[in-house]
């Protein structure tokens, strides 16, 4: 059904200056800005208040974990522009070769929360422990569930953008992941680094 | 479609270069200050390590993986004014979570309620 | 599914096949529209029978209601949760914002759709599934969930106490569902209007009533991610117990009730705006003037939209909030009446000198106005934290509050149903109908709400299921109003059956509509009636403003937006 759709003249106009897919990905973007923000500044609120009580509780957060995903998420970051940059120059092949590994790499910080979820919850720390342990895994889950998403999409992008269909859409899909790893770059110190406050 | 090209790319490994060098700055530096004895300056070099390093990525992979530098100012707007509504939500909400004194309500076991005299209870 | 099965005007006959897939899997915007349209309606039966079966409770204690049989106290609860949610945003959500938007965006630009078609019907068909979810979180066993539309904790987190833990949870569910269906919604009203604008389509030139469904889709988008971040925090703790909002284990009751608020207070402005924008398209064309100030509209309608999100704990002052906090809202709630208040003067504005023609359209923008004001009036009152701690959880409330929506979501409505429909289906409804409609639902209505007002002075308290308990309230008079409000209630709905018969007969057999019935300018009314998919055969230029009625530059007094100035 879908193959035989016709976009409408609509979708192709650009009054504000910029074309439409990223038009409506900056939107999508500002609407994830505010959910994700509304569970931080819950997260900061709390965590504010319950100072020594959850410092305690964030040392046993695993930081090399976290760093290891950082760095993860940040090359996944670097392939998805390089991507984009390919995309530009009408490069389908490369941009979609650079998207599966920008995949590949989401795989990789998926495992890793995985693993830590795993030993968190085996050494006693599950959601339920504390409420410092359910602000972590509803942000983490949150921002897990974003990764997946981002990771199914981009499989779509890249395997239209392989063909060299629809190539527009490999910017619209970096900017989106790269918004998820920013919201990462800021769970990354609430939860992990600024453990010892 | 796309018809503002971007004119020229920035060199994005050197970007992503020094992307990792901020992430080992904001892992290493919160872990050196805990071995502070005062404890202003041991806060004060965490927030600034974790979070201030943090927004600075933040703002280098929005700025030039996001291409927000060469994008119409109406976006950058968009995304301050959802920031400041963040923010602003947080200031009205903040004395509440964050000053709970006066909300320590105890009873007052001398305190005398007022008599309520119930009516026979209605027919079921 | 190719163009032509859901080309209307295509000469292949359709089949009941491929009625099927247009019903189903329509892009076209006016189809979804209608979708939401007619949606909105069912549920507002659901939410008008409710509001029947808890008024006669309050009316008649203890007896048989006609029609659903005994009324328990959770049956009770769960009845007037249920109408709140309904209503708000199942009723006036989906209505105002969603059908009118998609109706009329595309349209008012001059564009052939929505910019994202697919994500469009995508919005629908959760906004529908959501429905669902809310109709049967009614059926499961525990009864549906009784906690208040606000649905405060530990109340709503916590089974123990409020005994309904499949309700609680599919009701929190279906709210949070509506909420991504119009985030999706929102994000296609604003692209629109921003980027398939019509050549010469400048800002400037936009009706009114764009602009303000797009100010209300950008609020709903702002206002509406922390209640959904707040919403995840409910439901785990509703269904793993997690403590986020418990003060034992180190949680927060009043962060729930700001977060909601936070949605809340700007969501009464996401309604608002919509109607207010149809009463304002429908009062130029029926004063035959041009609207007075309409920089000065648009203005006033953002400065509503960003002092919108500054008054939200104006819903707390008895919640326990900070007291120094209490004083900042009060001051910002009471600033808000300003832009409101601008806004209905230029209305008036716009009425003082013009030939004015009293269609039905614009008796429903004239009874908008007038019922709205009464609303907005008494909503002084409830902002002040002095008074408020006097009225607050009072019928006053109630009535203040019905004061504001009911003139939002039904009389806004009905305004854009009798104005737009010879646009949307191509005939007329009937007028005499019409004016017998408008004039029981008009005055039924205030004989609902005005006993209210004096119940809620008298210290009726709000969420009380029989009064019989309460000596201080059981008295002849209090129970005389209760009655007279209750009367008006089933005349109100009774009044809705000749509407009812009315648009469906008008469907079919209704008067035909020519392509500008109204004699208007803005550019939905050069297309044809209805419009075709894609809307026009070449899509319009804009010349002008929206709004040039009694132009000196042509034979008739009115200059619509498409047509070429002759130099």
């Amino acid at each position: 059904m879908s193959d035989t759709f016709q976009p409408p003249i609509a979708t192709s106009r650009t009054t504000a200056g910029l074309p439409t897919s990223r038009l409506g990905t900056w939107w999508v973007v500002a609407s994830e800005i505010v959910i994700f923000g509304g569970l931080i500044v819950a997260f900061i609120m709390y965590r504010m208040r319950h100072g020594e009580v959850w410092a305690e509780q964030a040392e046993h957060t695993k930081l090399y974990a976290g760093a290891l995903n950082t760095f993860v998420l940040l090359t996944s970051s670097y392939f998805a522009v390089c991507a984009h940059k390919a995309a530009e120059a009408g490069d389908g092949k490369k941009a979609a070769k650079l998207l599966v590994r920008t995949i590949l790499l989401g795989g990789v910080f998926l495992c890793v929360k995985a693993y830590e979820y795993t030993s968190e919850i085996l050494a006693g720390y599950g959601p339920l422990a504390d409420l410092f342990w359910s602000f972590y895994y509803t942000a983490t889950g949150l921002h897990g569930f974003h990764v997946l998403v981002g990771m199914i999409i981009l499989g779509f992008v890249a395997k239209d953008a392989a063909k060299g269909k629809n190539l527009h859409r490999v910017e619209c899909i970096g900017i989106y992941w790269h918004f998820v790893d920013i919201v990462w770059i800021f769970l990354f110190p609430l939860f992990y680094i600024a453990s010892g406050l | 479609m796309n018809n503002d090209k971007h004119l020229s790319h920035p060199d994005y490994k050197k970007i992503y270069v020094r992307l990792l060098i901020l992430l080992a700055i904001s892992i290493w530096g919160p872990i050196f200050a805990l071995q502070l004895d005062n404890r202003f300056l041991l806060v004060s070099a965490v927030l600034l390590t974790a979070f201030g390093i943090g927004a600075i990525k933040a703002g280098m992979v929005a700025a030039w993986f996001m291409h927000l530098d060469i994008e119409l100012r109406m976006i950058k707007r968009l995304l301050v004014i959802c920031i400041f509504f963040l923010i602003l939500l947080f200031a009205g909400v903040a004395p509440d979570v964050l000053l709970p004194e006066g909300q320590n309500r105890e009873m007052d076991p001398d305190y005398e309620y007022p008599k309520i005299d119930n009516p026979s209870t209605p027919e079921q | 599914m190719t163009e032509a099965t859901i080309d209307p005007t295509s000469p292949k006959a359709p089949t009941i096949g491929s009625r099927i897939r247009i019903c189903l899997f329509s892009t076209d915007h006016k189809v979804i529209a209608f979708q939401y349209l007619i949606t909105g309606l069912l549920m507002a039966i659901i939410g008008g029978y409710m509001a029947y079966v808890f008024r006669m409770q309050l009316a008649f204690p203890g007896e048989d209601v006609p029609g659903f049989g005994w009324v328990s106290p959770g049956h009770y609860n769960a009845l007037v949760t249920n109408h709140g949610t309904i209503m708000i945003f199942w009723v006036a959500m989906p209505v105002l914002v969603a059908a009118a938007g998609n109706f009329l965006i595309p349209l008012m630009i001059g564009c052939d759709d929505m910019v994202f078609p697919r994500l469009n019907r995508l919005s629908f068909q959760i906004f529908f599934l959501s429905a669902l979810v809310l109709i049967a979180s009614l059926h499961v066993s525990g009864g549906g969930f009784g906690g208040a539309w606000t649905a405060y904790p530990p109340l709503s987190s916590d089974p123990d106490f409020n005994l309904t833990p499949l309700g609680a949870s599919l009701w929190l569910i279906a709210v949070a569902l509506e909420f991504v269906a119009f985030l999706i919604g929102g994000i296609n009203f604003v692209t629109t209007t921003m980027n398939a604008r019509a050549p010469g389509m400048s800002l400037m030139r936009i009706p009114i009533v764009v602009w303000m469904i797009v100010i209300a889709s950008i609020l709903f988008m702002v206002s509406v991610g922390p209640l959904i971040a707040g919403a995840v925090m409910l439901l785990s703790d509703q269904l793993a117990g997690t403590a986020f909002y418990d003060p034992h284990n180190g949680g927060d009751p009043l962060l729930w009730q700001h977060l909601f608020w936070f949605f809340g207070h700007p969501e009464v402005y996401v309604v608002l705006l919509p109607a207010m924008g149809i009463v304002a398209d429908i009062i130029p064309v029926f004063a035959r003037k041009k609207f007075f100030g309409y920089k000065a509209a648009l203005y006033v309608t953002i400065a509503t939209g960003v002092l919108s999100f500054f008054v939200w704990a104006h819903h707390q002052f008895v919640a326990g909030i900070d007291p120094r906090m209490a004083h900042l809202f009060t001051a910002t709630t009471l600033l808000i009446s300003i832009p409101i208040a601008e806004l209905c003067f230029l209305y008036i504005a716009t009425l003082f000198g013009g030939s004015i023609e009293f269609r039905t359209p614009m008796l429903w923008a004239i009874a908008f106005l007038v019922e709205f004001l009464l609303g907005g009036v008494t909503g002084i009152y409830l902002g002040a934290s002095a008074t408020d701690i006097n009225f607050h959880d009072t019928y006053f409330v109630v009535a203040h509050f019905h004061y504001t929506f009911f003139p939002i979501a039904i009389i806004g409505l009905f305004a854009g149903i009798y104005h737009w429909f010879p646009k949307a289906v191509g005939r007329h409804l009937n007028e005499t109908w019409g004016k017998i409609h408008f004039w029981g639902t008009i005055v039924s209505f205030n004989f609902v709400f005005i006993p209210m007002f004096f119940l809620g002075l008298g210290g009726q308290h709000r969420r009380i299921f029989d009064y019989r308990h309460f000596p201080d309230l059981a008295g002849e008079g209090f129970q005389d109003m209760r009655v007279i409000a209750t009367i008006a209630t089933c005349v109100l709905i009774a009044f809705q059956i000749p509407f009812v018969i009315n648009f469906f007969h008008s469907i079919w057999k209704g008067k035909k509509a020519e392509q500008n019935p109204w004699k208007a300018t803005t550019l939905e009314w050069s297309a044809a009636s209805p419009p075709p998919h894609g809307n026009w055969k070449t899509l319009p230029t804009v010349y002008r403003g929206p709004y040039e009625y009694g132009s000196p530059d042509s034979e008739e007094d009115y200059l619509p937006q498409h047509i070429e100035p002759n130099t």
